[in-house]
């Protein structure tokens, strides 16, 4: 036998308790040593839960408020889609302004509709032109501006010219170049 | 000369010392094979310790991912209901962006029309307002002699760029004419230009 080894097994039958005692802290040192390095992968893997819980929380949180925009968006666009104008067709298209003049009491004696610009880039949406002339008392006309701009169609003035008719009188004459939104 | 009192001479107990001294027992207070085992149970009880420790700290890992996984399982199905929402919402605001990038008003014209009603000096009478390439030019008479006329002109321009309605609209407000024009007497003509902010991308 090696004389070392042989030493070494003398020692340990001299020294029972002290080589059990080794060997139980060796092995689980090399436990220690695994789960050391487990552990570090654990803590890479629970904070990517954490955050990816963290985030789906904060989701979770906005959902209802999500739920609430998305309605006020639909909402939105389909009022946009319910009420785009369709470039050929003239008579409705005059009936829009046409039924604010009856509301109003402002008088139009002209509508001209343009052709839409080919520049537009959207392929939804398309600006149909137009040209008026109202004509009235200025609460009158300034009622027909306002229910335009404010009215169900999307409406973009372009140009406009306000002028009296006499220099005396109370009537007003608007020049308007405007935009609606028209579906392409 | 006597036995007993002879210096040298062996006593009556004297024998031969035959102890293997190596194989006695210690006879210390502490033994050394005590100490030796206390250290060896202190290093082996304090390696059982840390490695409890990490242990412990490697259930806590991994019950905490168990908890988060259990949690993101439980509300997958509303998180998936949230982010078709989401898509949804792209999809229909894109729609709403289109149509304002389209149709995006520069001014409200009621509104300043309202407004420079609301603002204008008794004596000021508006006879047109025209928006061209140029800007909004306002163009009337002020019934007033020449300096006083300047004066409140002037004043009402200073007004306007103030109004908390009207001055944040424009770049720039001004008094672009003032003449007396063909008429006679204390009738001045003036002109008003308003220069649009340019529009934001």
């Amino acid at each position: 036998m090696n004389p070392l080894l042989a030493q070494f097994i003398a020692l340990i039958r001299r020294y029972p308790y002290c080589a059990a005692c080794t060997v139980v802290t060796l092995l689980l040192g090399g436990i220690a040593w695994f789960l050391i390095g487990q552990n570090e992968d654990l803590e890479a893997v629970r904070m990517d839960r954490a955050k990816e819980g963290e985030a789906m929380l904060t989701l979770l949180v906005g959902g209802s408020t999500q739920r609430q925009e998305l309605a006020a968006a639909r909402e939105a666009a389909r009022r946009i889609e319910d009420n785009l104008v369709i470039e050929t067709n003239l008579a409705e298209n005059a009936f829009y302004f046409y039924k604010f003049e009856e509301q109003t009491k402002a008088r139009l004696p002209e509508l001209h509709p343009l052709t839409s610009p080919a520049s537009d880039t959207s392929v939804l949406y398309r600006r149909v032109p137009y040209t008026l002339r109202i004509s009235g008392t200025y609460e009158q006309v300034w009622s027909f501006l306002y229910a335009i701009e404010t009215g169900p169609r999307l409406a973009n003035i372009t140009a406009f010219g306000f002028s009296r008719r006499d220099p005396d009188g109370a009537g007003i004459t608007l020049d308007l170049s405007l935009e609606l939104l028209g579906k392409k | 000369m006597s036995r007993e009192r002879d210096p040298l001479g062996l006593s009556h107990h004297w024998h031969v010392d035959l102890r293997i001294v190596a194989e006695l027992p210690e006879d210390n207070v502490v033994g050394k094979r005590f100490l030796t085992n206390v250290v060896f149970s202190a290093v082996t009880v304090g390696v059982m310790l840390f490695t409890g420790w990490i242990g412990y700290q490697n259930w806590t890992l991994r019950h905490l991912i168990a908890d988060w996984e259990k949690r993101m399982a439980d509300n997958r199905p509303e998180v998936a209901d949230i982010k078709h929402m989401q898509q949804e919402y792209a999809v229909e605001s894109a729609k709403i962006d289109q149509a304002y990038a389209l149709v995006k008003p520069q001014l409200f014209v009621s509104g300043f029309v309202i407004d420079l009603g609301r603002t204008r000096p008794e004596q000021m009478v508006i006879d047109t307002i025209d928006w061209t390439e140029a800007g909004i030019m306002v163009r009337g008479n002020v019934r007033e002699n020449s300096q006083r006329a300047a004066t409140l002109l002037g004043a009402y321009t200073k007004q306007l760029v103030q109004d908390k309605k009207i001055g944040p609209l424009f770049r720039e407000i001004a008094l672009t004419s003032l003449d007396r024009g063909a008429g006679s007497g204390d009738l001045l003509n003036f002109e008003l230009t308003f220069r649009l902010k340019a529009p934001k991308p």
